[in-house]
């Protein structure tokens, strides 16, 4: 940006405060050599450095090509890659990012992956665009097998069986690759997690290291160290339990006990606090059946919600009378493959369920619905999106929203 | 003139532009600018502040915009008032590109937040609707890449709109 020659201009202040020369050079005027780019130091004082404030007319600094590109939607970003080396980097290195969460200004992303397919897709969240990520480079085993992912920033964090044992494959969306690691303290799969804003939660699980057991211990991933910190132990071992993030606290909700019986109880950690507290009977209404899918649940708007997969009905958690109440069927098939193959996730403010229809006009494809609930609400409005993607198969095998 | 005594009755303050035109304005409007309200704290106030970054039309919108964000002598702004404003600021930005980008440049060298948001994200906009190469020729913006280079990048991204 900095272009010709500085000169010193002429004194601009006709009517001075008092002949106050500390006061004057503060005023300073220095002039470009053409009227195009003038130039002001106007914080300088006499004895610190002067502070360049360079702006050519009709042509952005740095700062505020950032500070705009900062609010331009996350999927228009593959554009401004190709307009200038200076944008490149900008959306590469992930600065970009970090001016978005310093300027407030983030969307929803979701990332799935469907049955029968090699790439993971992304889509906006009003699923008027999708693209495939490169393909994760895993082993056989690994792309074939059961994994899960959650999303902690700008990663999504894939993690499953690759022929060595339990890996994370992490997705970066600035650099727009698969990297491998980093793993978890206590390697695990069928785990609960949950995303909250840069950090990304898991607890239980079986634990994978020298013999397969039920955990009790719970992690933390922070996306700007790239690592795992161990949390206090849950009170209950468990495994194929979910997690969701709601009123501050993570919670781990179900599952199955070391000897394999279901749990009703859920438990929630309190950061502030360092400490879990169980909450007995969460889930005493829930029909729990063998080879049935960790519970389908989902925050909106600091509620809890549940998808139940024997009936497809979508329930809300009442939390002062710790019960849920009937909201009415959600227009997917939960109950197919025993809530195995839905997505059902949290929009913010919206919940979003992905998986086979149950409205008979729909086609076999994946359907995607979304809706703003209400927990008064009798009935929900659920809203069908036409993602231009029917060729997707209906069973997901995983699914994660971002938030960047 | 004494600094005291030409601080004491100044409520107005003087601007002037890099073409040399002057803008009478209130002082409480014009600290709207974080940069003119520590050059009036410095102890301008009463002389002519010069804001040679701004050309005289430039520095009238501006001062339109100062003048419609100027805190209200009356305590809170109210809900209806604050829609008002948001509808004026959406006109206000409604103007032809070089003129967004001189009130861009304006609101960030003044440090006027909330103009610095409404232009930022209105530029945001028109980046959005339009192709690489219209964006380089609206805002100037100079491709760096050589020919291979654009090619090798675009080749790297798998995206797939079906």
């Amino acid at each position: 940006m900095s272009k010709g020659k500085e000169i010193e201009g002429e004194e601009e202040r006709e009517d001075m405060c008092g002949n106050d020369s500390e006061v004057r050079s503060k005023k300073r005027l220095l002039a470009r050599d053409s009227g195009a780019s003038i130039c002001i130091y106007a914080n300088s004082s006499s004895g610190g450095e002067p502070q360049d404030a360079d702006y050519s007319v009709a042509s952005l600094s740095d700062e505020l090509e950032a500070l705009i590109l900062a609010r331009v939607p996350r999927s228009e970003y593959w554009k401004f890659s190709f307009v200038s080396r200076r944008f490149l980097s900008l959306v590469k290195s992930g600065e970009v990012y970090k001016i978005r969460r310093a300027v407030g200004f983030k969307e929803a992303s979701v990332f799935m992956l469907a049955i029968g397919e090699k790439s993971w897709w992304a889509f906006d969240r009003q699923f008027r665009c999708c693209r495939k990520l490169p393909i994760l480079p895993s082993d056989f085993c690994f792309s074939t097998g059961d994994k899960e992912s959650v999303c902690a920033g700008t990663h999504l964090i894939v993690s499953g069986k690759e022929i060595d044992g339990v890996v994370i494959w992490r997705f970066e969306l600035a650099s727009n690759k698969w990297f491998k690691g980093p793993f978890m303290v206590n390697p695990r799969c069928l785990f609960a997690s949950a995303t909250c804003g840069t950090s990304a939660f898991v607890a239980g699980g079986i634990g994978m290291e020298s013999e397969e057991r039920v955990l009790s211990s719970a992690e933390k991933y922070d996306p700007e160290t790239k690592s795992w910190e161990l949390l206090p132990m849950m009170h209950q071992r468990r495994k194929l339990c979910s997690g969701c993030y709601m009123d501050n606290k993570f919670y781990v909700i179900g599952g199955m006990d070391e000897n394999g019986n279901g749990l009703t109880c859920g438990e929630a950690f309190d950061e502030q606090e360092n400490t879990w507290k169980l909450i007995p009977e969460m889930l005493k209404d829930a029909p729990v059946t063998t080879s049935q899918s960790p519970p389908l649940v989902a925050v909106a708007n600091n509620e809890l919600y549940s998808l139940e997969a024997s009936s497809n009905e979508l329930k809300v958690y009442l939390k002062r009378s710790n019960s849920w109440k009937i909201l009415g069927p959600a227009p997917v098939r939960a109950d197919f493959n025993k809530g195995w193959g839905i997505a059902f996730k949290s929009l913010g403010d919206e919940l979003l369920v992905m998986g086979a229809s149950s409205v008979a006009c729909a086609g076999r494809g994946m359907a995607v619905y979304t809706c703003c609930p209400h927990p008064q609400a009798d009935e929900l409005q659920w809203r069908a999106l036409d993602c231009g993607t029917s060729q997707l198969s209906h069973f997901i095998w995983n699914c994660s929203v971002m938030v960047a | 003139m004494s600094s005291t005594l030409c601080c004491s009755f100044a409520k107005n303050v003087t601007l002037r532009s890099s073409d040399g035109q002057t803008f009478e304005v209130e002082e409480a409007a014009a600290q709207v600018s974080q940069t003119i309200k520590r050059m009036i704290e410095d102890g301008c106030t009463g002389s002519v502040i010069p804001v040679p970054n701004l050309t005289g039309p430039v520095l009238a919108l501006v001062i339109e915009y100062f003048k419609k964000h100027s805190p209200p002598s009356d305590g809170c702004p109210t809900a209806l008032l604050e829609m008002e404003i948001k509808d004026w600021d959406a006109k206000f930005v409604a103007v032809d590109n070089d003129t967004l980008l001189d009130l861009t440049l304006a609101a960030h060298y003044l440090e006027i937040q909330g103009l610095l948001d409404l232009t930022c994200h209105r530029v945001a906009d028109i980046l959005n609707d339009n192709s690489v190469e219209k964006i380089r020729e609206i805002f100037h913006i100079k491709n760096d890449f050589t020919p291979e280079e654009e090619a090798e990048e675009r080749s790297k991204i798998q995206w797939a709109f079906e």
